[in-house]
């Protein structure tokens, strides 16, 4: 017979025949690509809305001007003459701000503020137009306004010109007022023209403001500075050749620099979202893989009678080879045409739910614009095909293959060979040795700033736990035969036939649960690491905050914006009749090596004697000039323990500054240096550093009312100054709470893994009953009532998810020690505290129990319908 | 209830299929034997023999008729209420395929004792000396797979007898075993119909194997055609 006569009598219509198998295994498929797909578009699409922002606010930006310490004092514009013979230029603020009407004003905190983040470019706007791609409505009219005409709308301080889809979003119109938030100052702003959607406009999602450079400075309290100058040089020259000569000819402290880099440093901020997201796809691959291997193998092991069949009626073993693989790579396709869109779906949820994570406002706006925009790239569909087709022939290739090359012994003696104990051995020999092998790798140092090595520990771990896997099933089988009688005296023959089916069957048994103690193990590890991860934070902040009261401004401090405390702020608490002494923190970003990391400015003196910090080396002994204190971030980051002494760029160039004191600081991971305010003005130029304090930690009278006081504070400033003023406990509430909604994603995590496991377990169980189908048969000829079938199937069910809940423990812990005490510190800088979250770990056993039972009751139901005498008859036949 | 009332099946008809796959496998067989007796039964391929046995060993319900096993009403009962009755009362044994491959030869016997809740010394105890019965003590502790097909047979008596049964239905014990272990096979068999009263019902094509029973059954077409006595037979090799 021909190929495709034989695939429409054997595959196609067995499929059809077989409805509840054949759309189980495509769902197994589909799933396992959804899962992969979402964590791979969700990845990307954060990346690449985070670089199309960049981006579109760069416009034709062919170089760009900075100060070697970030923001510069604009009379250096004025010495920016020479460069004008190369194109023009064009200064630059730019700032966040946030939409709201002062509702968020709180004595109580909230987590985050919710309000709308607005990316805020202040020009000069008759330099500027060449640079970026305006285009202004004119009120009324269609075409387009000049440059002339748009310089004129922004006139005055409290003139901004929004985009359509803004407007539109908020229902406002041109003369509207709109009140907007830089730090803590509230201010209405009047909209005095519109920005069609394109070119910087597009920055997320329309949330983006023009307004003219002076007004800018003054709103977000940036007199006399510049944030940088944009270049677009002539067409004469390349930005590659006359890079070198530009940075000669700049005044000492600035430098230039391609647009590329601003993104590329800013990267790192995105790195800790990824992270999280980044341990969610490693889950999902593995979990994906598993599904599909399942699915496939399930639905060909199903088939084996077929299989024997067409080989009786004389098809070659090639010719039924190859008729299941073609089946298995038919099903990978439905899987992947019903994966695909699912994915997508499941990707924005994914975004949107770890967007609810992150600690920077910035972050999550951008991954809420983005999970709106996830699109599927034609090489995200390759990649997937590459994966799941040869995947599904490998899984369906073992049970094909076996059924091929049936030995009529075999088929004579039944199935009943246990794995030998030469074959076990060797396995947990191997297992051990590969634990070995991770275990060594943990001594390894990065590789190019990455934990390279520590991730290939992990891998090592994993391996090591499957190869293990055999020897626990094996284990827990004969224990649990032997304890029957005193486990569940009732059930102990249900048991016994439980643990020897198991036993029967351990070669396949393992691939499933080494497959699904894996991924149970990496949601232990997880949990671990995070719970970890909070307990030493909150010792942290419990010895750390000393302040009676914190006052923020309300648009938070982040990597990418800076908000400032107004002068009005310091006098309001300075004059308080209860406060005894304040201090206050600044921090801006300096770009340090190829990141940027934070300069906090502070009293130094104060803060050592007032602020409890917890030194890591050598608690300071003397404040000189050039020394500062720097983060354990910092410090691992780059490789800079105390003692050393390290160059910082400053706005004079560069000088060099001997580290003090390493401290621990879990409030940012970008690294740290801590500066006392006297050198920061002597290397920084500022003029007033009060002006760039951001916190200010204020100390009162052991016998004041803090809440009196609280209020006596904000009373007297006023709604229009939006600042959080906050206790140490609620602030510590606060952190807590972050770590919480970091938890949000574990317990996601903690549901995917469980979910799996059950399906895990449910399907392998579906394939074993198909091929023990005379098996079952024959136990219920001997008098086993269907209720004692179905048992024993459950507790096979779990059997297995308790096996792979033990090896997901066992492995997952120490993938959680590789990550906390290796690849943690190599990549964040932060040391942990090593915790095992007991209580997380006992829930979720008994949640993969008693998952792995209830999902053990579908093929148990089908075990018990199995026709006995039909097995009886078939075999005589 | 007298003893010929032991074993009475009562007009029984089988219906397999439906429409015009409909067959009729039995057509109205009415039997009766009494305790301790060993019946055969013979018969063309096909003929209904597996059927009835099936439907009198408690492994299938009747479309019509009734059935009765040691006074109790068999055709009336549910699939668990049939479990129940084949674990306690009756031990079967077929061609091939009689123990389950991933249990010991002495965990295969006691299975259906501990089914039924019996505790496990005692049924260490039954299982070991109905192993001895059949000359298997030496191979308690075997997979069946290491076994050769007469003693997977002889196994397979073994677990019947653990259960003190009142009722042993064969399906062709002998049908896959060279002479020899078909003979120690047919002689375990009677041998327990003689010596504890265990009444026997055993399909077969063979003669040789007919005669070990006291009375044999010929059936053709789903009915009984014509049945003989013990004293007709001719006495066994
Ligand atoms: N499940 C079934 N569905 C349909 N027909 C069946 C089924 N089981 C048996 N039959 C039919 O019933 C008839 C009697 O079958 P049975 O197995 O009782 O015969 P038998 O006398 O035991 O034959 P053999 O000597 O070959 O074992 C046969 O014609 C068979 O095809
Ligand atoms: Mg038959």
């Amino acid at each position: 017979m021909s190929f495709p006569r034989l695939f429409n009598q054997f595959v196609l219509r067995a499929l059809l025949r077989e409805k509840t198998r054949t759309t189980i295994a495509a769902l197994g498929v589909g799933l396992g690509v959804a899962v992969m797909i979402a964590i791979r578009l969700a990845n990307v699409s954060v990346t690449e809305t985070f670089r199309a922002a960049v981006d579109s606010v760069g416009g034709n930006t062919s170089l760009r001007i900075r100060g070697a310490a970030g923001r510069f004092d604009e009379q250096l514009f004025a010495a920016l003459d020479p460069i004008r013979s190369y194109g023009h230029l064009s200064p630059v603020i730019e700032a966040y701000a946030m939409v709201g009407d002062g509702d968020f004003r709180s004595d109580t905190i909230d987590g985050f503020p919710r309000g709308e983040l607005l990316h805020v470019l202040g020009v000069d706007v008759l330099l500027d137009f060449p640079l970026r791609d305006y285009e202004v409505l004119r009120v009324g009219a269609t075409e387009k306004q000049s440059a002339r005409e748009a310089l004129r709308l922004l006139d005055g301080s409290r003139s901004i010109i929004l985009t359509e889809k803004f407007l539109r979003r908020h229902e406002l119109r041109v003369g509207d007022e709109v009140p907007l938030t830089f730090g803590s100052l509230t201010q209405a702003f009047t909209i005095r023209g519109v920005l069609l959607d394109r070119g910087p406009a597009q920055t997320l999602d329309g949330n983006f403001a023009l307004m003219d450079i002076a007004a800018a400075q003054l709103a977000s309290n940036r007199l006399g500075f510049l944030d940088h100058v944009d270049v677009l040089l002539r067409p004469e020259f390349s930005t590659e050749d006359i890079l070198a000569d530009i940075q000669l000819a700049l005044p000492k402290g600035l430098v230039a620099e391609l647009p590329d880099a601003t993104s590329g440093r800013a990267d790192t901020m995105i790195a800790a979202f990824q992270f999280n997201l980044s341990a969610l796809s490693a889950v999902a691959l593995i979990v994906g893989l598993f599904l599909i291997y399942n699915a496939v193998a399930m639905s060909v092991a199903a088939r084996r009678a077929e299989i024997g069949m067409l080989q009786a009626v004389g098809a070659g073993r090639r010719m039924v080879l190859s008729l299941f693989l073609t089946e298995a790579v038919f099903m990978a396709v439905v899987g992947i045409a019903v994966g695909l869109p699912a994915g997508r779906l499941l990707g924005s949820a994914a975004v949107t739910a770890t967007a609810q994570t992150v600690e920077t406002f910035y972050i999550a706006a951008i991954a809420e614009s983005s999970a709106s925009s996830l699109h599927l790239t034609l090489t995200d569909i390759l990649a997937v095909v590459c994966i799941v087709v040869p995947l599904a022939l490998m899984a369906a290739l073992v049970p094909a293959w076996e059924a091929a090359t049936v030995q009529p012994v075999d088929a004579v003696r039944g199935s009943g060979k246990r794995l030998s104990p030469r074959a076990l051995a060797r396995a947990a020999m191997a297992g051990l040795l590969s634990l070995g092998l991770g275990w060594l790798l943990t001594f390894g140092k990065p590789i190019g700033g990455v934990p390279i090595l520590g991730f290939l520990a992990e891998i090592a771990l994993m391996l090591g736990g499957a190869l293990l896997t055999p020897l626990a099933l094996r284990l827990v089988c004969a224990g649990v035969r032997s304890v029957s009688h005193h486990l569940l005296p009732a059930r102990r023959t249900e048991i016994r036939l439980a643990a020897s089916n198991m036993e029967g069957e351990l070669p396949r048994l393992s691939v499933s649960v080494a497959a699904l103690g894996i991924s149970l193990s990496m949601m232990v590890a997880i949990a671990v690491m995070v719970g970890s991860f909070r307990e030493t934070v909150v010792y942290w902040l419990d010895s750390a905050l000393s302040a009676d009261l914190s006052i923020k401004p309300v648009m938070q401090t982040s990597a990418v914006s800076e908000a400032r405390l107004s002068r009005r702020t310091f006098d309001v608490v300075a004059n308080d009749t209860d406060v005894v002494d304040t201090i206050w923190f600044g921090a801006r970003q300096l770009p340090y090596q190829n990141r940027n990391i934070r300069l906090a400015t502070t009293e130094l003196e104060k803060t050592l004697e007032r602020a409890r910090l917890i030194f890591k080396a050598p608690p300071i002994e003397k404040i000189t000039d050039d020394s500062v204190v720097v983060s354990e971030s910092f410090s691992l980051l780059f490789d800079s323990p105390a003692g050393t002494s390290i160059e910082l760029p400053t706005s004079k160039g560069s000088s060099s500054f001997q580290i003090a004191g390493v401290y621990y600081d879990y409030a940012s991971n970008q690294g740290t240096i801590l500066m006392d305010a006297a050198v920061f003005r002597q290397h920084y130029g500022e003029k007033d550093p009060l002006l760039t304090a951001q916190t200010l930690a204020v100390y009162l009278r052991p016998e004041a009312d803090i809440e009196q006081v609280r209020s006596r504070i904000l009373g007297q400033l006023g709604p229009d100054e939006q600042i959080y003023c906050v206790t140490s406990r609620e602030v510590r509430a606060e952190a807590l709470k972050i770590f919480e909604s970091t938890f949000a994603v574990t317990y996601a995590l903690q549901f995917i893994a469980i979910l799996v496991a059950g399906m895990g377990v449910a399907s392998t169980l579906i394939t074993l009953i198909y091929k023990r189908q005379k098996d079952i048969g024959l136990l219920s000829l001997i008098g086993a009532t269907g209720k004692q079938v179905r048992r024993v199937i459950v507790i096979e069910a779990v059997l297995l998810g308790g096996v792979s809940q033990l090896v997901g423990i066992f492995i997952g812990i120490l993938l959680a020690m590789v990550l906390i005490f290796v690849i943690n510190v190599q990549s964040f800088g932060w040391t942990i505290q090593f915790l095992l979250p007991v209580q997380f770990i006992i829930q979720s056993t008994l949640l993969v129990l008693i998952a792995s039972g209830l999902f053990g009751l579908y093929p148990a139901i089908r075990a018990a319908g199995v026709d006995a005498l039909q097995t009886v008859r078939e075999e005589h036949a | 209830m007298s003893d010929s009332d032991f074993l009475h099946a009562e007009n029984v008809t089988k219906l397999y299929g439906a429409d015009t796959a409909r067959h009729e496998a039995l057509r109205g067989i009415s039997f009766a034997a009494e305790r301790g007796e060993f019946v055969a039964i013979r018969g063309p391929s096909g003929c209904g023999k597996s059927t009835l046995l099936h439907i009198l060993g408690a492994m299938d319900s009747p479309t019509d008729g009734n059935v009765w096993l040691n006074g109790r009403r068999l055709d009336t009962l549910g699939l668990d209420e049939l479990a129940i009755v084949r674990r306690r009362y009756v031990g079967f044994i077929f061609q091939s395929f009689n123990l389950l491959p991933t249990l010991t030869v002495q965990e295969n016997v006691s299975l259906p004792l501990l089914l039924d809740g019996v505790a496990d010394r005692e049924a260490s105890e039954r299982s070991i000396s109905a192993l001895a019965d059949v000359g298997l003590q030496s191979r308690t502790q075997h997979l069946p797979s290491e076994l050769s097909g007469g003693e997977m047979q002889r196994a397979a008596i073994a677990r019947a007898l653990a259960i003190d049964p009142d009722l042993v239905i064969a399906d062709e014990p002998t049908g896959s075993l060279d002479s020899a272990n078909g003979l120690r096979v047919l002689e375990l068999l009677a041998n327990l119909n003689a010596t504890r009263n265990i009444t026997v019902v055993m399909a077969t094509h063979s003669a040789d194997a007919a005669a070990f029973a006291k009375r044999v059954l010929h059936v053709k077409d789903g009915q009984i055609e014509k049945e003989e006595g013990a004293d007709v037979l001719s006495s066994p090799v």
